[in-house]
């Protein structure tokens, strides 16, 4: 059973190739981590898998007890967006964690420092 | 001799603030103040240091809980016994301050909280604001059925603290809104508070951070840091 039409087929490989060498460039060019590339060029690699490979689909289907391969992938597809999300989240709450520390500490040496200009206080001393 | 480190978080408050430092001055002046100044645009932090007192600068706003919390920091590395926080708006009376410190002072509690609204001199004389009224009584529920301990005035921060628990808060201290939250995390870690009653003076300049948008997402914001800190578990 051919699920995809061959047109269809051969414009979604395109498009995945284009996205994949997009992600490659992105991450040659430092603008994208390894971290964060890694699970993009994973789900574009299965998406590939899947748009070519009418025994993966049917596999999914069959998994996910989906009445065709259209609405498999696309339930798979909602799936890996959320945990993306959610994943963003976390990076980001931590990112905010240490970007309050940071800032703190800046806050903290800047004090200091502005006693050391006044001379209230040396360079050897922990407490003022 | 006990020392006491009075922590003023200030967010635009240049006016209140020259208010609030010239009180000080004159009623307290054995004790230190630090001003953390939140990423103001205003003339804040020359405010501060042209009154002789030390600025904590922070390049970014991080909000009311962030800079708090910079305050602790700063009393655990300057060897503090006891921090006062209190807010750069002048809404909270210097004059209460001594009743915040004789609980702490006689070891009664870890942590005292000014509330307006305890017993029956309650202060009839400050407006809560309507948006505000609503978080206030849901943070009140939520932190009742937490703890089992009844506390009239969560959102208020003007509290004292005694070392250890000011220690702790400089390792661990919530963001937004960071009052209620921050009494579910002390006693969870077994910390004792309670509330004395102060009165509050409405504010005659700047803005509130409490605007209605926040006041809506409040509850929300509440409850789900409450569930973050109950499944945390206490804090060491």
């Amino acid at each position: 059973m051919q699920i995809l039409s061959t047109h269809a087929r051969m414009v979604g490989v395109a498009l995945f190739i284009l996205l994949f060498m997009y992600t490659l460039f992105l991450l040659r060019s430092n603008r994208l981590n390894a971290q964060h590339a890694m699970s993009w060029i994973l789900a574009e690699l299965v998406m590939l898998v899947l748009i070519v490979s009418d025994a993966a689909s049917l596999f999914i289907v069959r998994l996910i007890g989906a009445d065709n391969a259209l609405s498999a992938i696309f339930l798979l597809a909602t799936i890996w967006g959320v945990l993306l999300m959610l994943d963003l989240l976390v990076r980001i709450s931590d990112l905010n964690a240490k970007l309050r520390a940071v800032n703190q500490e800046l806050a903290l040496l800047g004090e200091r420092f502005d006693k050391l200009q006044q001379g209230l206080i040396t360079t050897d001393s922990k407490n003022h | 001799m006990v020392k006491v480190l009075l922590i003023i978080p200030a967010f635009n408050e240049q006016e209140s603030l020259k208010t609030l430092l010239a009180e000080l001055r004159q009623y307290y002046s054995q004790y230190d103040v630090v001003v953390i100044d939140d990423a103001s645009t205003d003339q804040t932090a020359q405010v501060a240091r042209s009154n002789g007192v030390p600025v904590l600068r922070l390049v970014a706003n991080l909000g009311i809980g962030g800079a708090v919390q910079t305050g602790f920091k700063y009393a655990v590395l300057n060897g503090y016994d006891v921090a006062v926080q209190l807010d750069g708006d002048a809404q909270h009376d210097p004059a209460w301050i001594e009743h915040l410190l004789k609980p702490i002072a006689i070891g009664e509690v870890d942590c005292a909280i000014g509330s307006r609204f305890l017993g029956q001199d309650s202060d009839r004389d400050y407006r809560t604001p309507f948006v505000r009224k609503i978080g206030m009584i849901f943070s009140t529920m939520l932190l009742f059925l937490a703890t089992g301990k009844r506390v009239t005035d969560t959102t208020s921060g003007f509290r004292a603290l005694n070392h250890r628990s000011f220690e702790f808060c400089a390792r661990e201290y919530p963001v937004d809104h960071p009052e209620a939250e921050a009494l579910l995390m002390l006693h969870q870690s077994k910390f004792k508070f309670k509330e004395v009653p102060v009165k509050m003076r409405s504010r005659t300049s700047g803005q509130s951070l409490f605007t209605l948008v926040k006041a809506i997402q409040y509850p929300i914001r509440v409850l789900v840091g409450f569930l973050g800190i109950l499944l945390r578990g206490p804090r060491e």
